[in-house]
């Protein structure tokens, strides 16, 4: 017996050692360790391909004896950023497992591998459910873990009583999870914020230490959720914060929860900032905490990372209640400009005092101005957060007062700084100079200067205000011409033009935006600077003549950075440069009396050009080439005169409404815009002018006018503007309403389309007949099989009196003959005076224009 | 709100990463990249706090960080918290996993990522601090790690097996 028993046993010993070796698999840290042994990412890629694809095929098998060791590696992967989604429904698999093991790595996966948005956590909702029951706190944890971190408003819908079990509970390992799920389920499902009062200021009441934290947690949140709950909830939160931080001051607290002298530096601030959140707007509350604020302001060691923490929090709770007395106020600010930026002995410490400097400028602006003198040398740290920190302060001090001096630093600063600063520092100087500049000649030359130290990092929207202010003031236009020509284009006018061929490329670095508005400005307005002879006509011509030369090979680069920095996209710098260049002449030549020698140079650049391989280019110098002829004189004068003054105001409200409603919001898109606006503001201006000459030559130089003004105008944009000033009943074939009732009328304007196949635009266009706003109005239109609809969003959801909304649909045929055109339509919309909502109108329209294709 | 926790090595290989907003993994990817990127540059006088846009993001995001040895501990955090203070939560804990793995060193993060996640589960949850003290924190780990060991009570028949 017992020798047939050892037989069996070495047997199957035998067996199992045989499958090991036909089937193995690897452990997380031989999975490690072959990873690190790649030596290129091809490598890795192919080893994490292999091993996923042997966890899949287990995974198929329903393995269940490497199932942990498989998700660990997947988690592994998964931080690698390689694809793990067939792990999720094993990730519920382990979470269900009986063995705590299991269970860990399951809800790790979980809380790794998922994310809220994903619906297999639906199917995770039982396992939490019966673990946040269970009677071992560890798996009840894990369970209250998870709801924190991850949980959907659907799931905690269905946990949420079982979370109110935990948070009156005994334990306090699973009253700080559950405070921290209850402020999960604070942001996800406001409606039950109410119902988590109790349990918040319960826990503020009892004084057990370790809950306490994530109890002032909830009651940040809280506070976050509803303005409303403040005023409920101050009375019962303000006192014991304000025990709290008087009993974490006095020494005889727990010495274990000491870092560095401070008592639980991190209670401190937590509650400092509970405080600043409920004591806001109360006045009894402020006179609640003002001793103990005063007693932490003057008290706490500054020596130490924890100290000045808390001193910072301090700080900033005290400027952030306004109700506390101004004294306090006062001595806030003196502690972080005098005491700690001043004696600030690392960057940590100068920066954190900068950054809550700035908190705090809004507040006390002149008591702050006091260490503008400290402010300024941090701009000249070697570390670029400080910088950063010390420009957004300054900034914030200017005013009318030290404008010129701030802008000198400012400009100082431009000359020296990195690239990807200078964007924000241009548009740090142009808001400055807009608003608090002495004069209009300080404010060209200011703008001038920081063009010409920004030049293509300069954002496109303050190139075109730039502009914009140029050609809005006819008295500084001859000012900027002169300044203009010396940033831009003096340093190229000694060259001699015979000798370009030769000359060295590497010591003329161009500035492509720079020079592109200084030729845009001398060819607008330069005229009048050479009739004076302020500016030689030599001299401007041989200059444009060296970037036409230099323009071909220099621009590339600082169009990548730009690229790189502003997002956007490169259109070839060096083309619109030369198309600049060369309208510029054409300006020039029909304008100016220039001597015979200047118009015969011209000419000739102009031909030479005429066979450039740039099309755009091309076509430019033949046109003007065309034009400068005798026989064109008097059509020549009209069409290169001035541009009209282009409205700088109404420019800058766009600019700054941009800037307010989207800080740091894409660059590139919030200058396209601009861009767009600027050219439909002189597209109006030109439809009014009277004119004779031919109205379609006159859109097409029309256009490429506007853009000499705009760099980097992509065909888009023009596409854009060409299809939002289409005029909708000019163009339209037919107009034709539709019946919608007493509430509102509809008219639908009808565009032929032809590409690819012929197909009606139909403009909805609705207008309200009664004061009361329509609520949620819809459209919703169905067409018979062999129709084809495509309904473009609607302008708004809420029709007003006297606002249109707009909806465009495009419909087409999908058949070869012929079959009549209708739809079906259905309108609702809900009106807050009537009981029945939503209103609905429904109809059949078969109404279409007939049209001969 | 602590939005992402993140350890990259000198050479910026990940070593845990851990967001607790939401992200794409594509995005994940990125922030880990540019976030190394960033911090990589800066010297050891510098100050331990970056701002950062990212241009795939909508609202900017403060780093803050430290450099021990071979390997960074980068926090993403939003305009709320205290920058001192994640400063010295990242050292509790850096504190705690040397209590755990006894001289914590590269190695053993690379080869226990998930015993690393464990105790940071036991100091962040959602983005909240939950836990600061080191004793508390590791506590609660060395009983979590006991508790793996042992079976649970709905199994007795195996248990009784096993004690045989």
């Amino acid at each position: 017996m017992e020798k047939e028993a050892k037989k069996l046993y070495k047997k199957t010993k035998e067996m199992f050692r045989d499958a090991k070796k036909t089937f193995y698999c690897k452990t997380l840290r031989e999975v490690v360790k072959e990873f690190r042994s790649c030596k290129t990412t091809a490598e890795e890629r192919a080893l994490v391909k292999k091993e996923s694809a042997q966890i899949r095929d287990l995974f198929k098998e329903g393995d269940t004896a490497f199932r942990r060791r498989n998700i660990a590696k997947l988690l592994f992967f998964h931080m690698q950023g390689y694809p793990t989604e067939f792990g999720q429904l094993e990730c519920l698999k382990l979470c269900t497992s009986p063995k705590y093991k299991d269970k860990r790595v399951g809800y790790l996966g979980l809380l790794v591998l998922l994310d809220e948005n994903q619906e297999v956590l639906t199917l995770v909702t039982n396992c939490i459910l019966q673990d946040l029951q269970s009677n071992i706190p560890l798996v009840a944890g894990l369970a209250l873990t998870a709801v924190g971190n991850v949980a959907s408003a659907e799931l905690i819908k269905d946990v949420f009583p079982l979370v109110e079990k935990h948070l009156q509970g005994k334990d306090p390992y699973l009253r700080k999870k559950a405070l921290l799920a209850a402020v999960r389920i604070c942001k996800k499902v406001p409606e039950y914020s109410n119902l988590l009062f109790d349990y918040m200021t319960q826990t503020l009441g009892e004084h057990t230490e370790e809950v306490v934290l994530t109890g002032l947690a909830l009651a940040f949140e809280l506070a976050n959720t509803s303005p409303e709950y403040i005023d409920r909830l101050r009375n019962k939160v303000i006192p014991p914060c304000v025990n709290l931080l008087k009993e974490l001051l006095s020494p005889s607290f727990d010495p274990e929860l000491t870092i560095s002298g401070i008592t639980d530096p991190f209670l401190q601030v937590k509650l400092l900032q509970v405080l600043s959140a409920y004591g806001k707007g109360s006045k009894e509350a402020a006179n609640n905490c003002t001793d103990v604020l005063i007693k932490i302001l003057s008290n706490t060691d500054s020596s130490s990372n924890a100290g000045l923490a808390v001193i910072y929090e301090c700080v900033r709770t005290v400027i952030a209640i306004r109700e506390l007395p101004d004294t306090l106020r006062s001595l806030a600010v003196e502690t972080l400009g005098g005491r700690l930026l001043n004696e600030a002995k690392d960057n940590n410490a100068r920066y954190v005092s900068l950054q809550t400097l700035l908190t705090v400028v809004e507040e006390k602006k002149e008591d702050v101005k006091r260490y503008l003198d400290t402010i300024l040398e941090c701009l000249n740290d070697p570390d670029i957060s400080i910088r950063r920190r010390a420009l957004d302060l300054v900034y914030a001090l200017t005013d009318s007062s030290n404008i010129i001096q701030l802008s000198r630093c400012f400009l100082e600063f431009l000359e020296t700084c990195e690239d990807e600063l200078k964007p924000d520092v241009a548009r740090k100087l142009s808001d400055m100079a807009d608003r608090y500049a002495p004069d209009i000649e300080w404010h060209v030359n200011c703008m001038a200067r920081t063009l010409s130290l920004t030049d293509v990092l300069m954002p496109e929207s303050l190139i075109s205000l730039f502009i914009a202010l140029i050609s809005a003031k006819e008295s500084v236009q001859e000012y900027a011409a002169k300044i203009l020509f010396e940033l831009g284009l003096q340093p190229y006018a000694k060259v001699n033009p015979q000798n370009t061929g030769r000359m060295d490329p590497s010591l003329y670095v161009l500035k492509p935006a720079l020079e592109m508005v200084s030729i845009w400005v001398i060819g607008e307005f330069g005229y009048k600077l050479i009739e004076q002879g302020a500016l030689s006509s030599e001299e401007v011509v041989n200059s444009l003549c060296t970037i036409l030369h230099l323009s071909i090979r220099n621009t590339y680069d600082e169009g990548t950075k730009r690229e790189v920095l502003l997002g956007g996209s490169v259109h070839s710098s060096s083309s619109l440069l030369r198309e600049v260049v060369l309208s510029c002449l054409a300006k020039l030549y029909t304008r100016v009396m220039l001597s015979r020698e200047i118009q015969e140079r011209i000419l000739n650049i102009l031909r030479t050009y005429q066979t450039s391989l740039d099309l755009e280019v091309q076509q430019r110098a033949c046109e003007y080439f065309q034009m400068m002829d005798e026989r064109w004189n008097t059509f020549s004068q009209q069409i290169m005169a001035s541009l009209p003054p282009i409205d700088y105001n109404s420019l800058r409200k766009k600019h700054l409404k941009g800037a307010d409603t989207a800080p740091g919001a894409n660059p590139r898109k919030e200058l396209s815009e601009s861009l767009v606006s600027l050219l439909l503001d002189e597209e109006e201006h030109h439809n009014e002018e009277p004119t004779t000459i031919d109205l379609t030559s006159w859109n097409v130089l029309d256009l490429g006018k506007d853009t000499q003004s705009l760099p980097n105008l992509s065909e888009h944009d023009l596409d854009g503007l060409l299809f939002s000033t289409n005029n909708k009943s000019e163009k339209a074939c037919a107009t034709k309403t539709i019946e919608c009732g007493e509430h509102l009328n509809a008219e639908l304007y009808f565009f032929k389309e032809h590409s690819p196949n012929f197909t009606w635009k139909v403009e909805f266009h609705f207008d309200s007949l009664v004061r009361e706003p329509l609520k949620r109005f819809r459209l919703q239109i169905a067409v018979p099989k062999y129709m084809k609809i495509d309904l473009q969003p609607a302008t708004g959801t809420t029709l007003e009196y006297g606002k249109e909304v707009v909806q465009v649909a495009q419909l087409s045929q999908t058949t070869v003959e012929e079959k009549t055109w209708q739809f079906k339509y259905r309108i609702s919309y809900e009106m807050d005076s009537t009981p029945n909502n939503p209103i609905t109108r429904e109809g059949i329209f078969r109404d279409f224009p007939v049209e001969k294709r | 709100m602590i939005r992402f926790l993140l350890i990259v090595n000198n050479h910026g290989k990940a070593r845990l990463t851990k967001f607790y907003s939401f992200y794409s993994e594509e995005h994940q990817q990125k922030l880990i990249r540019e976030c190394y990127a960033l911090v990589t540059r800066r010297n050891e006088e510098m100050c331990n706090f970056l701002e950062a846009s990212f241009p795939f993001l909508e609202d900017d995001i403060r780093l803050i960080y430290r450099h021990y040895a071979t390997l960074y501990f980068i926090c993403g955090v939003d305009v709320v918290e205290s920058e001192l203070g994640i400063l010295d939560l990242i050292q509790v804990f850096v504190e705690t996993l040397d209590r755990c793995f006894e001289n914590v060193c590269e190695l053993d993060i690379i080869f226990h990522p998930d015993k690393v996640h464990y105790v940071l589960d036991e100091i962040v949850v959602g983005g909240l601090v939950m836990e600061t003290n080191v004793t508390e924190i590791y506590s609660a780990v060395q009983s979590a790690n006991n508790q793996e060991t042992r079976l649970l009570p709905g199994n007795r028949t195996l248990n009784r097996i096993f004690r045989q």
